[in-house]
């Protein structure tokens, strides 16, 4: 952690109804805490109630219900930052909105949530950075974004519904005359809100390759990773954008959807220039990925001037000794609190455990080891 | 279990009511049954006379049981003046306001392709046909959403091709608030829409 950055974290989190975590209280390390216990214990459904008092959302795409315990109707997740000793509340009821409240008083939408509590998550499902559609990586960008400048979601929701309306308006034009001002009306927004998510995005992605490289997790030396924002068509600003949208409009009809925009971009990832979606190794994707979430780790530490949360989700036993202590004291540079998760105690170096505090999680029961 | 078919059939119409589940159907229907008879009668007659009677006022189509809405009548009102609304509800805040010395005139809706609305299906060309007339302002106080500022970009072109000058109401930071407890995206329109002192 850089001098002058405030660590973030939680000093005691409680749960009720939460997965399998049905009234569990716990009292958090300031730095780093390591959770261990065989598969389908707990383990990560602690990482998660984390997530969701930092985020308002549920990891692993899951719905809000299936959170809930079985038979229960509501899920509650409250947490006490370590800092401001800011009580952050998250509840859960079957089929209404999840409701957050901040030391007692309710949000009016649970995005409201986001920088309170900045993270940085890595589990396996992030090798769909690397794997998977741009829609992964775009969704990171975004996530991550939203987490750095809240207002950033704003412009995204904006865009994504003036997108869908103006795509119901392509459709429709196959088959009747739409006039053109009603395109624009919508184009206008796209234009606006489109400008801003790309100029927000590649200032990021700039930022990431700056940081990226400096400190690659587990890549040979020799390799070089290149991040780069790749927009699909080259209209940055706000006119430029507004004028390709209604140049396009023709073709777009004939397609039946928006062509030109953000939501087509992607995030090109390269080792020595060779494009690692289709050429890298398991083992250097998963290393990628890893990179990328440091990297986004670090442009967090140095946009906030906070040291973000960190949550680790059984990606130690995957690495070995030396990438293991590289990725540790990475962590400890730009995290505040770190929460991670394992099988065996003895994957992590005693030296690391020596500055945190273990805990034992078994069928929803945490205790400290 | 089943309920004997006059039951069913008024909870069956209760739940068809927006925001109206089959439980409060349940619990609607069965407070009725328990309300005096004459009670319920007078509540099934205000329903009908409701709909038959309440229609859109010829000019600003607000809804009224006269064929000109009270507003409309009123000949101390600015009538160069008018106030563009979504909904009827939202005349109700205005004037709650007492400042507000204009005309309205209510869209029923704004544009939405999602859901099938466009420029026909809302009381736009009524709009237009009003302004013939000597017109200072237009004020466009729909909803800050995305359709709410679509639906205003879409009439202000539209009205400002005729040389009528026209606004849009402002938004930002609730007054008396405090800058803590502001949503973010209140705020960052708050920061984008700042003005010099």
């Amino acid at each position: 952690m850089n001098v002058g950055e405030i660590p973030l974290g939680v000093s005691s989190l409680e749960t009720r109804h939460w997965r399998n975590l049905v009234e569990q209280r716990v009292d958090l390390h300031p730095r780093l805490n390591v959770l261990v216990g065989r598969n389908a214990q707990g383990k990560t459904n602690l990482l998660e109630a984390m997530y969701l008092l930092s985020t308002g959302q549920i990891l692993r795409g899951s719905k809000d219900a299936e959170v809930i315990c079985w038979d229960e109707t509501e899920a509650l997740v409250r947490g006490v930052l370590a800092e401001s000793e800011t009580l952050l509340e998250v509840q859960l009821v079957g089929g209404q909105r999840k409701r957050a409240r901040i030391n007692g008083s309710a949000l009016s939408r649970i995005s409201d949530l986001l920088g309170r509590l900045p993270s940085v998550t890595f589990s396996s499902q992030d090798m769909a950075l690397v794997r998977g559609d741009p829609a992964e990586r775009r969704t990171f960008l975004d996530t991550s974004l939203s987490q750095l400048y809240p207002g950033y979601l704003q412009h995204l929701a904006n865009y994504k519904r003036a997108l869908e309306q103006r795509n119901v308006l392509l459709r429709a034009a196959q088959e009747q005359n739409v006039p053109d001002d009603q395109f624009e009306i919508w184009e206008a927004d796209m234009a606006q809100h489109g400008a801003l998510l790309r100029h927000r995005r590649k200032q990021y992605v700039l930022d990431l390759h700056g940081y990226g490289g400096p400190i690659l997790c587990g890549l040979e030396p020799g390799e070089s990773l290149a991040i780069e924002y790749e927009a699909k068509d080259r209209h940055a600003d706000h006119e430029a954008l507004a004028s390709a949208l209604s140049e396009g409009r023709r073709e777009e009809i004939r397609r039946g959807t928006s062509l030109i925009g953000p939501h087509r971009d992607d995030l090109a990832l390269s080792i020595n220039g060779h494009r690692t979606r289709t050429f890298g190794s398991q083992g250097q994707q998963r290393s990628v990925a890893l990179s990328l979430k440091m990297a986004s780790l670090k442009v967090a530490s140095e946009v906030l001037g906070l040291a973000p949360l960190l949550l680790l989700d059984d990606v130690f036993a995957e690495l070995d000794r030396f990438r293991q202590s590289n990725l540790l004291s990475l962590a400890f540079d730009h995290a505040g609190q770190v929460i991670m998760t394992c099988t065996e105690v003895d994957q992590i170096a005693a030296s690391a455990l020596a500055l945190g505090q273990v805990f034992s999680v078994e069928s929803g029961q945490i205790c400290r080891a | 279990m089943t309920f004997t078919k006059p039951l069913a059939q008024l909870i069956g119409h209760l739940e068809r009511l927006p925001g109206v589940g089959p439980k409060s159907a349940q619990r609607l229907a069965f407070h009725i049954l328990r309300m005096p008879e004459d009670d319920v009668r007078r509540l099934a007659e205000s329903l009908v006379a409701a709909r038959e009677q309440i229609r859109l006022c010829e000019i600003c189509q607000n809804v009224t049981a006269q064929t000109r809405c009270e507003i409309c009548s009123d000949s101390r009102r600015d009538s160069t003046l008018i106030c563009v609304v979504g909904e009827p509800k939202d005349i109700a805040a205005m004037e709650r306001l007492n400042e507000y010395r204009g005309l309205y005139h209510v869209l029923h809706g704004l544009l939405n392709p999602m859901d099938g609305v466009g420029p026909d299906n809302l009381k736009i060309r009524e709009l237009l046909s009003r302004l013939s007339g000597p017109i200072e302002e237009i004020i466009i106080a729909t909803n800050p959403t995305v359709e709410g500022d679509a639906t205003a970009l879409y009439l202000g072109r539209q009205i400002k091709q005729l040389g009528i000058k026209v606004t849009r109401l402002a938004h930002g930071m609730p007054v008396g608030g405090e800058l803590d407890y502001a949503d973010s995206a209140t705020l960052l329109s708050a920061l984008e829409y700042r003005r010099e002192l």
